[in-house]
């Protein structure tokens, strides 16, 4: 294949396009650029805060946000240490590494401080797949640290992948509700407490993220989590990527279709909130997820 | 042909194919384009439509959610 553009030989094929790396690095800051002007993600002044892991995606958008919005924007990075040994632990000290080099300010917040427990220590006295409780620790933490360093919002390096995934769980489970919160503005509700969450890299595949960082010498280690994979989610992960290769498109095709189905929704579509009792962020029961979890974590034994 | 690949899940291994083709490639290894990337030992990317020369050595980088 040749590069649309140059005509010299392709590194990738995609929805996207046929490029060759130049190319292609210059495309996918475009794309990332464009999203965040057409959804209004971030404004002149807003403090930004990048919910960053250390891993390949997270740096990719640093880097882009800290090349185009350094200036214009407070950019600080926020780190939620899940408590994996040999994984977590080594991309943070990557995320360590690359915000002294760029002078960016970060901050860790970790399932131990807040729950007692480490994930892998979860793992061991907790059934079900772990990627169910990390989720509800992981959002609740993310959105806590956004608030304590006083971001206006939070970017996650969330992409076509993960939020194609999300959708069709979404209606796999018939949770509209759930669904309607999805895209490049997080959170259809307008709730003191919640920081809304933008997606600059929703319309860029997976597979684009990983080349980019690879391509930008972006220092990520290139392994997936050791308890990603499993469960509905493994399954949906693997089916989309098929189905992307046999029919170009459809991971963006299940993305505009939300798009569409969101347009009916308004931000007040019956979502009621409360507050949590016990920590006083916005829920939708009288004690959030997180903090149900965090109850049941301390009541188990600690392994 | 035989091809010499690497994966952090499977280390090294040797494939043989008959064809010279990336897409034969993949298919031997049950692995989608959209969940692979290929990357030969000078750094050169593989695109599915691309042609493997006997004796190369691919790094397969699988495509993962997350980070």
């Amino acid at each position: 294949m040749e590069c649309e553009i140059c005509g010299s030989e392709a590194v990738i094929s995609t929805n996207n396009g046929t490029l060759c790396a130049e190319h292609f690095k210059q495309r996918f800051e475009e794309i990332t650029l464009s999203t965040i002007k057409r959804y209004g993600l971030i404004k002149k002044g807003e403090r930004i805060a990048v919910a960053n892991s250390g891993g390949k995606d997270s740096l990719s958008l640093l880097y882009i946000l800290s090349k185009y919005f350094k200036k214009s924007n407070e950019i600080v990075s926020i780190t939620i240490d899940e408590g994996i040994k040999g994984y977590r632990d080594k991309t943070i000290e990557i995320m360590k590494d690359y915000c002294n080099k760029y002078e960016v300010e970060y901050k860790i917040y970790s399932y131990k401080d807040f729950a007692g427990r480490t994930m892998d220590s979860i793992t061991k006295t907790r059934t079900g797949i772990p990627c169910s409780a990390c989720g509800v620790l992981r959002r609740y933490l993310i959105n806590y640290a956004a608030s304590e360093v006083h971001a206006d919002k939070v970017a996650t390096a969330h992409n076509m992948d993960d939020e194609a995934e999300n959708v069709i769980m979404n209606l796999v489970q018939n949770d509209i509700d759930k669904m309607v919160r999805l895209g490049a503005y997080s959170g259809i509700i307008k709730e003191k407490g919640f920081v809304p969450r933008i997606k600059p890299f929703l319309f860029l595949n997976e597979k684009e993220t990983m080349l980019f960082s690879m391509l930008n010498g972006i220092n990520a280690i290139h392994t997936p989590c050791p308890y990603a994979g499993m469960g509905f989610r493994g399954l949906i992960s693997r089916k989309i990527k098929q189905m992307e290769t046999e029919f170009t498109g459809s991971k963006r095709n299940v993305i505009n279709a939300m798009l569409e189905i969101k347009k009916g929704y308004s931000a007040d579509s019956g979502i009621k909130m409360n507050k949590c009792r016990y920590c006083g962020f916005p829920s939708a029961n009288d004690i959030c997820e997180a903090c149900k979890l965090k109850e049941e974590l301390v009541k188990s034994p600690v392994v | 042909m035989e091809i010499k690949l690497n994966n952090i899940n499977f280390g090294e291994k040797t494939v043989k194919i008959e064809s010279n083709s990336v897409t034969e490639l993949l298919e031997k290894l049950s692995l989608n384009d959209d969940s692979v990337i290929l990357v030969g030992k000078d750094g050169k990317i593989y695109t599915k439509d691309q042609s493997i020369r006997e004796g190369d050595e691919i790094n397969v980088v699988e495509v993962f959610s997350g980070g």
